[in-house]
């Protein structure tokens, strides 16, 4: 599994993946390319099945730049070869397998995540989403996949509607790093990347990656602290006044009565 | 129709147990059995509660979890063999064994097929609940008394069903386990209080963490100025 994320900002795009794969000989590696840049403006990620997901994208990412011809540039022509390419990938791969381990595959066991700034045709931040087997395309405000319970749980407590590109890498962070610390399918380096309009698509690298790792350790303690508070200062039941309560009203008595209350 | 939220915790010096359940209804979910055990049934309703009621009888006060789990685990087999139950059933079962320990086990029937678990966790769940796993890591600790763990247990109830796609109800029912004294059902006021402060706080929390409150704007912010 994996936690792949595309989050909307006020004035952009996030996009996050991990990068651990499960199954095969070694049961776990954080070597899984999850996402890649499509053109100036749009990313691609994939989350599930590791091999149709990174052969659909590999293949669109080719198709759409194909060498010595046009380029497809267009949001909507790029989303319909995507559409193509992602339920022919999860075919061909489906056909190879045998009957046995064909109706083992379950529904939404692959999914692809087309994420980018449309420049030709609407102007706008664009998120489409496509699963398996039926591989129709929706388009969301944002989209949480896979192993997304938990950004599920802390987007109500951090995310709002104003935030920026800026804070939004922070929460993609902490989304990851929360759930990788709970969630043996999810970990290893995180693929992050933005989508603004002044930069396009902008891969964040390891360096700014690790800063952000850095810079959201108060965060993790944060979220603890409120979450503890918030469980132990609930209102406790009625109890007799103690000793302090009692003071206290004895010097607001006292207090009172000298200025003539 | 489904119940599938369940949870049983242990806690200083025994157990909660948390079920959700629909509002202004008689508590159907959790099962006294003696002194030292009790359980929470979840899945088909009303099987489960049929099955509760037929097998999950008083059983002597004082007997051990140990005692009580395997033949009250081979009555709901052998009941549910008998009545050609199929639907997909569960209890956990929480109490102390022979030599005090707090101990957790569980029986689930799906279709025909049957399994016993004991569990190691200090924290069952009904069904695999990523959300209660990532609030157990943030909050849970044994030494917490059952009045915190109650809370603890509620709150991931409350956003299980916020989050996840369960059929879960809105209310709740509650128990704690201890040793000698048996399960005691807490009243339905002592719910709708908990609960209803959680949700209060619940925002409160939410608010804190996003604007920072002014204690806490110096480190854990995610504030322009750090970006």
């Amino acid at each position: 599994m994996t936690l792949a994320l595309a989050l909307r900002a006020a004035d952009g795009l996030v996009l996050a993946t991990d990068s651990r794969v499960t199954g095969g000989p070694q049961r776990s590696a954080d070597i899984s390319q999850k996402f890649l840049q499509v053109n100036r403006d749009l990313g691609v990620m994939t989350y599930g099945l590791a091999v149709p997901g990174y052969k659909g994208m590999t293949r669109l990412v080719n198709e759409v730049n194909p060498p010595n011809q046009r380029r497809l540039a267009y949001f909507s022509e790029i989303a319909v070869l995507a559409e193509n390419v992602f339920r022919e990938e999860y075919n061909a791969w489906l056909g190879a397998l045998s009957p046995e381990e064909r109706g083992m595959v379950q529904p939404m066991s692959v999914g692809f995540i087309l994420g980018g700034y449309d420049s030709n045709e609407t102007s706008q931040f664009r998120v489409l989403h496509w699963g398996s087997p039926a591989f129709q395309m929706d388009e969301r405000p944002d989209v949480m996949a896979a192993q997304w319970h938990i950004s599920g749980f802390l987007s109500k407590l951090f995310y709002y509607q104003e935030i920026s590109v800026a804070q939004l890498k922070r929460y993609a962070m902490l989304c990851l790093t929360e759930t990788s610390s709970v969630e043996p399918t999810v970990g290893g380096p995180i693929q992050m990347a933005t989508v603004t309009l002044a930069e396009g698509f902008k891969r964040i690298y390891e360096q700014e990656i690790h800063q952000l790792l850095l810079k959201n350790q108060n965060c993790h303690g944060s979220l603890r602290a409120h979450l503890r508070e918030l469980i132990l200062l609930l209102a406790e039941r009625p109890k007799t006044p103690d000793f302090t309560t009692q003071q206290i009203t004895t010097c607001w008595i006292a207090v009172s009565m000298s200025c003539g209350g | 129709m489904d119940r599938p939220f369940a949870l049983i915790a242990k806690c200083y010096g025994g157990f909660v147990l948390v079920a959700d359940r629909a509002p202004n209804t008689t508590p159907t979910r959790l099962w006294p059995i003696n002194t030292e055990c009790a359980a929470v049934g979840h899945g088909s309703v009303p099987t489960v509660f049929e099955v509760g009621q037929a097998v999950l009888g008083p059983a002597p006060d004082g007997e051990p979890i140990d005692v009580v789990f395997p033949r009250l685990s081979n009555a709901l087999t052998q009941h549910c063999n008998q009545n050609g139950i199929a639907g997909s059933i569960g209890f956990i079962f929480a109490g102390f064994d022979a030599q005090r320990r707090q101990r957790l086990f569980g029986w689930v029937r799906q279709g025909n097929a049957l399994t016993t678990q004991n569990f190691d966790q200090p924290i069952v769940h009904s069904f695999p609940n990523p959300i209660g796993n990532h609030l157990v890591t943030k909050l849970y600790s044994f030494d917490l008394d059952d009045e915190l763990i109650t809370r603890i247990g509620l709150y991931i109830l409350i956003q299980t069903r916020t989050i996840l796609p369960y059929p879960m109800d809105e209310f709740a029912e509650v128990g704690w386990l201890r040793s000698s004294c048996g399960l005691e059902i807490k009243s339905t006021e002592y719910v709708r209080e908990r609960l209803s402060a959680l949700h209060r706080k619940g925002e409160d929390c939410a608010f804190a963490v996003r604007n920072f409150s002014p204690r806490n704007t110096r480190d854990l912010s995610f504030s322009a100025a750090s970006c």
